[in-house]
């Protein structure tokens, strides 16, 4: 079925099966109208609240700490729904009398909860307690019981938790105290064990470890030189350096003049004499100076070799005190960390201390906000539950909307193919789309029934729409008079 | 004069007595056999009271298709005409289709009311009959005894007759078989229309399916439902050649309606 087609179908449902519609309508329109006169009446009281920040909080900003205004409320509407709260009111109104047993008072309870609301108007800083009740009496009564009680329960009770964090920010303070105490005396007696080191400088000790490797080096070197003339002395006597150069000198002379040349003749002479010595006087001498000579060479290496080890001590211990030095300071450094975060943990509680004392005192003459009561519930006239004008309206949509299914329903259940176009699934050609013919004289009946049916219909819905429009005045009057009530509290408000 | 002959001045003597509505005018011409001319006075012989009507025009839409097709192989002249549900609109169909037929000058139409429960055509015809198809199938009457001539065009009607207990037996008999085939072969030129009870039912529309040569399902909009249609095409042998959808509605609202401009057309038949 193309749309245009599905269109036109529908249209002419709508049209041929205008009494089961019209009648369906109709019906569901009486039924709400019933409905919106019969429903049990609800009257709603409420109590207007306004919510005073003092001007004391803005005063001691940053010094003292009050709970924020949300806070407050959110506390507020916890301890307005509490069971023992909302007991104590029903209780001064002795309405728990009127209740059987405990299982029916849970119940009453229960109900009674669900019907109290409670909402917070940001832009005028009130907030308004709602209840809804068949009895209008009982309902203005029990808002300004409740809101009472609740404002003697919050100005007499004193919140103790300013108190309380006074009292735990003391204790903190003084354990805090004797942490940094402890952590200085571990300070102090780390930096006397190793004061030595931490007093070094690192740059110095590898001067002095170099300085000492090179006098180390020096002193070996020299150490060297005593001990090859100390074995010199041993091999050759005291006088190695003039045979050698004799015996140089005889070499030299050999290359240039023969053997029986006076001056290499007179060289090897010389040679031989140093070699074998002259005499056993002179072997004597030779020998005495020879022990002389080792002994004083001895002395010298004895010496040398006491002050390499003295350089090999002092580069030892360099080393092993530049090996220390970054452990120690390390260690210092966390002792003094640990201190320096106990400290601001400390200095912190030591301000927070002062902050709580504030808010203490201002906690305890109840200095922050103050609740007063600006509009207090009177017994509501019109009832808010059931609103006539919705259920009648909604009962006019529910109406044509259930007819114009009504009559759907209908052909639907009934069946039967909506255009010729459903024929092609067929396979068999439509020769022929005949046009509905009306009967001219059945059809002018049928209109004249219809007319009068319809007007009927058009007199009862005129009535319906008579009663939503006589509500809705009523309800625009109320509204008026709400607004106008609203309008002279607020200017009241604002003139004090 | 004959009995035929008397029986169709009563009806015109009826038709008068009650007031016809806008159908007169448009009565056919008297026949060239002399007999009597029959008006008919019922709103829904579109073809004969509203020729140019949108519906008279789909009923000759639907002529055309069925000379097309009965014409394809030899002459196909036994048409049946049935409906899934009663009240689709069948007889009215068989009529209009006869008329448009009948208005042909190449062939001349028989119209057999077949639906022995609820005869339907002589009451659209305005002629009361005695006799039908039911004496020939119980009493053997000759068929040329009961034949009216209607006087509209070349049209014949054979009418059911008296009402009677079996007609499943009557129809489903050889008698009905040798019957048709005797008028098909009788007069061979002819278009043999047949109005039969709805198919859903009643069986004697699944025999007399049989024996006709095609048969055309006529659908009433919000009616049937789809697989009615298909369930009754398949008992009849799917031998349905096509289908007339009828009672098509338009949105009134809707610019496509050309009723009126049809009926503004012709003022001779609105003013009358």
């Amino acid at each position: 079925m193309t749309r245009s087609s599905s269109y036109d179908y529908y249209v002419n449902l709508f049209l041929r099966n205008k009494r089961p519609f019209v009648l369906v309508a109709l019906a569901v329109m009486t039924l709400g109208v019933i409905l919106a006169y019969t429903l049990p009446k609800k009257y709603e009281a409420q109590s207007t609240v306004f919510l005073e920040q003092n001007v004391i909080t803005d005063l001691v900003k940053g010094i003292a700490i009050s709970p924020p205004v949300e806070s407050k409320l959110k506390m507020l509407s916890v301890s307005l729904l509490s069971r023992s709260m909302i007991l104590k009111v029903l209780n001064e109104m002795n309405k728990d009398l009127q209740l059987k047993n405990d299982m029916e008072m849970e119940e009453y309870l229960g109900d009674l909860t669900k019907r109290i609301t409670i909402s917070y108007m940001e832009r005028q800083g009130v907030f308004r307690i709602t209840l809804r009740d068949s009895d209008p009496r009982f309902a203005s009564a029990f808002v300004n019981t409740l809101t009472r009680k609740y404002i003697d329960e919050n100005t007499s009770s004193k919140r103790e938790e300013s108190l309380d964090a006074t009292k735990f920010l003391a204790e903190q303070i003084e354990t805090f105290k004797k942490r940094i105490d402890a952590a200085d005396e571990a300070i102090n007696r780390f930096k006397s064990e190793k004061g030595l080191i931490l007093a070094t400088d690192d740059v110095y000790l590898r001067g002095e470890i170099a300085n000492a490797e090179k006098r180390l080096e020096d002193l070996t070197i020299k150490r060297n030189e005593l001990e090859a003339k100390k074995r010199i002395y041993q091999e050759r006597g005291p006088e190695p350096g003039r045979l050698a150069e004799a015996e140089a000198r005889l070499a030299e002379l050999l290359s240039r003049y023969t053997p029986e040349n006076p001056k290499v003749a007179a060289a090897q002479a010389e040679v031989s004499r140093l070699r074998s010595g002259r005499g056993d006087a002179a072997k004597t001498r030779t020998a005495s100076a020879i022990k002389d000579s080792l002994q004083m060479v001895q002395v010298e290496i004895d010496a040398v070799k006491e002050m390499e080890d003295r350089q090999k001590r002092i580069i030892e211990n360099s080393k092993a005190l530049l090996r220390d030095i970054p452990g120690v300071r390390a260690s210092l450094a966390e002792l003094v960390r640990k201190k320096d975060n106990e400290g601001v943990v400390y200095q912190q509680l030591v301000a927070r201390y002062g902050q709580s004392e504030v808010s203490k005192q201002m906690e305890l003459q109840d200095k922050s906000v103050t609740f007063r009561v600006l509009d207090p519930a009177v017994t509501p006239i019109t009832p808010v539950f059931p609103n006539k004008l919705y259920v009648i309206l909604g009962s006019v949509a529910l109406g044509l909307g259930m007819g114009f299914g009504f009559i759907y329903l209908m052909d639907t259940l009934k069946g039967g193919i909506k255009s010729p176009a459903a024929l092609k699934e067929l396979d068999i050609p439509v020769f022929a789309v005949i046009p509905y013919v009306p009967d001219v004289l059945e059809e002018m009946n049928a209109r004249r029934k219809d007319r009068i049916f319809l007007s009927f219909a058009a007199g009862f819905f005129l009535i319906i729409m008579l009663i939503a429009t006589a509500d809705a005045l009523s309800l625009q009057d109320n509204v008026l008079r709400a607004g106008n009530a609203i309008k002279s509290k607020i200017s009241h408000v604002v003139n004090n | 004069m004959s009995r035929i002959e008397e029986a169709l001045n009563k009806a015109i003597e009826i038709n008068q007595v009650q007031q016809p509505r806008a159908a007169r005018a448009s009565a056919p011409p008297p026949n060239t056999e002399g007999d009597a001319v029959v008006v008919p006075n019922d709103h829904m012989l579109l073809t004969l009271t509203t020729p140019n009507s949108p519906a008279a025009e789909e009923y000759r839409k639907l002529k055309e298709a069925i000379i097309k097709e009965t014409g394809r192989e030899g002459f196909n002249n036994v048409l049946l005409v049935t409906s899934v549900n009663p009240g689709e609109g069948k007889t009215v169909t068989t009529l209009n289709l006869a008329v448009s037929l009948a208005h042909e000058f190449d062939y001349t139409v028989l119209l057999v009311d077949a639906d022995l429960r609820a005869p339907a055509c002589n009451k659209y015809l305005g002629i009361e009959s005695e006799k039908g198809l039911s004496d020939c199938l119980e009493n053997d009457t000759p068929c040329t005894d009961v034949l009216v001539r209607t006087g509209i065009g070349r049209l014949v009607l054979f009418p059911a007759g008296k009402p009677v207990a079996n007609p499943v037996e009557l129809i489903s008999s050889s008698k009905m078989r040798n019957l048709i085939t005797e008028l098909k072969h009788r007069y061979p030129d002819r278009f043999i229309l047949i109005d039969s009870p709805p198919a859903k039912f009643f069986a004697e529309t699944r025999f007399l399916a049989s024996m006709a040569d095609a048969s055309v399902m006529v659908v009433r909009e919000g009616e049937s439902s789809l697989d009615e249609i298909a369930e009754t095409a398949a008992a009849l042998d799917n031998r349905v050649i096509g289908i007339v959808y009828n009672g098509a509605r338009e949105n009134p609202f809707s610019k496509a309606s050309q009723y009126h401009y049809y009926a503004y057309s012709q003022p001779e038949e609105a003013g009358q």
